[in-house]
Formats: structure tokens, C-alpha cells, sequence
């Protein structure tokens, strides 16, 4: 069933919709979630969840990108629910993404305090200055939390390839930073 | 802001990026836009073929005779003046132009180093970066690179970037350089370790050295060597 039919579901308050939904997606918004929390059983309950918020918000609303849309809602859940001083101690990965990040903020913005949508609108915008290419591997890595390999067999290209062009797009994103802190 | 708000602000990046990263486009076009491409590059082959046939004395000559050991196509050499609208970028001021596709390759002779050996495979792609495929086997041979003590490409050089790869089961070194970079730089001259034993040299660039040149920045690249 096409997204349009399934958000049709939602919006005549039919409870297939659901089914629908974890027929299409399920299986992507587990996986999502289970990069960042590494627990299956915290992973299924947050992609429940997904579909509850889902079921909620449609109607009104009438997401474009319905895999986004519920990405989204996924990934918020997920983050949500980590619990970040022990994710310190357990996810050497979440920590080495979190680190990555850490050396793409300007020193005179780690003093500054945004809300996460104005963040989502900084990225966004950076996002459409790279290429698709260079896009591709920076969301894969950061908003879809994939391994240097996963990104490296996905692209077709080595991990050295890989992790280069990571380093120059964080370069990147931390002078897109530099110059936005302007206008901020 | 720290590190764990860049990450969890992503989630309200816009949904076309979620999207595109997880279905990206497929390029459904390369499949019908290929043939017609790789038929235009032939069209365009022939017909740069019959207009050095008739004008054969604007055809550049590859610097070959000059050089010792040179591996160099002259068809190769020419492609980069012939490509549409590339032949002006790629002309430096003193009217050498930069090969584009394939980077010129050196060997000493026997008699002058034996402990000199080609890097075997040389080539830059459309993004700029450098390829050289090398006998090093070992990823800490990439920070022993030598270059002449030339200011400019020595500051050039440090802003590269170089991290070692494989290909088809062989080791690759990349580096970023720049068309620009390249018209700066009169010749980027590396020394590398081989595993052979002995050192692996690459020149990169105009190539205008004569064999006399070339030995006298590798005598200087090893002079600096700690």
C-alpha cells in the first residue's frame, strides 16, 4: 500500500493504518532506533510509540514524506529515551558521534543556548549547500547513526574514503557555524 | 550548545534530507544519458583527431624525449586541451597546460638511482583528488612524504589532505589537489618509501623538469630526509 492510502487510513481513523505502517516501515524505523539505543526491546517500544505519536498527529496533519515524518517522530522518541550518563559508560559509538559533532561547533557558539528546531534549521540549511554525495554520508552518519562501514559499503567507497570526506564536511559545517553565529 | 544538541537538533532537519538519505535518487537517467554521453566523448575524440590533423603544428608536444623513463600516452596528454571549455582552465601563464586525466610518471634510471621506482598508477578524477597507487604497505609511510623546499608547495602540501585506502586490493594513497592548487604549484615532487626497498617518486604538475631538474629536487627532497 502507497503512502497516500496508508495516510488516507489515518485520516478515516482506521486502526489498519497501524498494520499498514509497520508493514511499510517497520522494519527501518526498528533498525533506526536500535542504532541509537542498541536494545531491541527499547527499539520496539519506542517504533510503538512512533505510531501512537503518528496516530495522534494525522489528522491533522498530512505528512508529504510519510517515511521522513515518522523518522522523525522515531529518532525524537529515541534520543528521548537514551539515557546519555550511561550511554557515556555503554555506547562507545554514540559517544564517538556525539564527539564528531562536539569539534563542528565554534568556540563562541558552545556558549550559546538554541533550541533543537533552530538547529534542525541551521543543518538544514548547511545540508543544501553540499552536494548530494557529501549529504548522503553526512545523514547517514549523524541522523541515521550508520557505522564508518555501513556508510563505506552503502557508498561503494573504502572507509578512509569515507572518514576523509566526513572530516572535511564537519570542516565544513564548522565554518557554515563560524559564519552563521553572525546572524544569530 | 555541545555536541549532544547538534545531534538530537538533526532530528528536525528537513524531511527531504531524511528521505533522500534513506531512498536516495537513482540516477535513472545515466542509463539512457550514458550512451549518448560516452558517444558525444567519441564524436568529440574524432573530431579533435581530424582537427590535429590538420593543423599539426599547434599540436602540443608532449615533453617525452627530454625525460628518462617517462610513461606518458600522448593521446592521454592531449585529451585535457582538447576537452570542451577545460582547454583555458587548464593552460598555466607560461602556456603549459596540466594533464587532467593522466599525471606524468617518473623513473630514474638504473644508473642514476636504483633505489627509485615508479609509482604505478597515478590519476586525478573530477573532484580533485589525487590518486597514487603505491607499493608502502604501511599506513605510517603517508606521513614520510618529502617535497622540495619549495615555500609555496611545501604550504600547499600541508593543507592537504592524504589518508591511505585500497583498491582492488591494492594500497592508494589520496590527496586532495586542487586545479588551482595545480596552477600555483609549478610541480608537486613526492618521495615515498617503497616496499621494494628504495623510494617511490612522483611529480605531479606542468612537468617541465629536464632529467637534470628532476634528480637535483630529488637530491634536495633527500637531503631534508631526518
Amino acid at each position: 500500500m502507497n503512502d497516500e492510502k496508508i495516510i488516507d487510513l489515518y485520516w478515516s481513523r482506521n486502526e489498519q493504518a497501524i498494520n499498514e505502517t509497520e508493514a511499510a516501515y517497520g522494519k527501518s524505523l526498528h533498525t533506526l532506533a536500535n542504532r541509537i539505543l542498541r536494545c531491541p526491546e527499547d527499539a520496539e517500544e519506542c517504533v510503538s510509540d512512533t505510531y501512537l505519536k503518528a496516530w495522534g498527529s494525522i489528522p491533522p496533519q498530512r505528512p508529504r514524506c510519510f517515511f521522513a515524518y515518522l523518522a522523525q517522530i522515531c529518532r525524537r522518541l529515541a534520543f528521548g529515551r537514551l539515557d546519555w550518563n550511561n550511554a557515556e559508560k555503554r555506547r562507545a559509538d554514540i559517544v564517538s558521534i556525539t564527539s564528531e559533532m562536539e569539534l563542528c561547533i565554534p568556540d563562541k557558539m558552545a556558549q550559546a543556548r538554541m533550541e533543537d528546531k533552530e538547529i534542525g534549521k541551521l543543518i538544514s540549511a548547511f545540508l543544501d549547500t553540499l552536494p548530494q554525495d557529501s549529504r548522503l554520508i553526512f545523514m547517514r552518519r549523524y541522523w541515521y547513526n550508520d557505522s564508518i562501514e555501513e556508510i563505506a559499503v552503502r557508498c561503494s567507497m573504502g572507509t578512509s574514503k569515507v572518514k576523509t570526506r566526513l572530516f572535511r564536511i564537519r570542516a565544513r559545517l564548522k565554518n557554515f557555524l563560524e559564519q552563521e553565529e553572525i546572524t544569530l | 550548545m555541545n555536541g549532544k544538541d547538534l545531534l538530537t537538533g538533526m532530528s528536525y532537519v528537513e524531511d527531504r534530507f531524511i528521505e533522500e538519505a534513506e531512498h536516495p535518487r537513482k540516477d535513472a537517467a545515466p542509463s539512457r544519458r550514458k550512451p549518448v554521453l560516452a558517444f558525444a566523448a567519441c564524436l568529440c575524440l574524432i573530431l579533435t583527431g581530424v582537427w590535429m590533423v590538420k593543423h599539426p603544428s599547434e599540436k602540443p608536444v608532449p615533453p617525452t624525449a627530454e625525460k628518462n623513463g617517462v610513461i606518458s600516452d600522448p593521446a592521454l596528454f592531449e585529451a585535457p586541451v582538447t576537452a570542451p571549455g577545460r582547454a583555458e582552465a587548464l593552460q598555466t601563464a607560461d602556456g603549459v597546460f596540466l594533464p587532467e586525466t593522466l599525471l606524468e610518471r617518473y623513473t630514474l634510471t638504473e644508473s642514476s638511482d636504483p633505489g627509485f621506482s615508479p609509482a604505478r598508477f597515478l590519476y586525478r578524477d573530477a573532484s580533485g583528488t589525487l590518486t597514487v597507487q603505491t607499493e608502502a604497505t604501511d599506513a605510517a609511510d603517508v606521513t614520510q612524504l618529502r617535497i622540495p623546499s619549495d615555500p609555496i608547495v611545501e604550504d600547499r602540501l600541508a593543507a592537504l589532505s592524504v589518508s591511505q585506502d585500497t583498491v582492488s586490493g591494492e594500497n592508494v594513497l589520496l590527496f586532495e589537489l586542487t586545479d588551482t592548487e595545480m596552477h600555483i604549484s609549478r610541480y608537486v615532487c613526492f618521495v615515498m618509501p617503497s616496499a621494494s626497498g628504495g623510494h617511490v617518486l612522483v611529480t605531479v604538475g606542468p612537468a617541465e623538469l629536464s632529467q637534470a631538474e628532476l634528480c637535483s629536487a630529488v637530491s634536495e627532497i633527500l637531503s631534508n630526509e631526518p
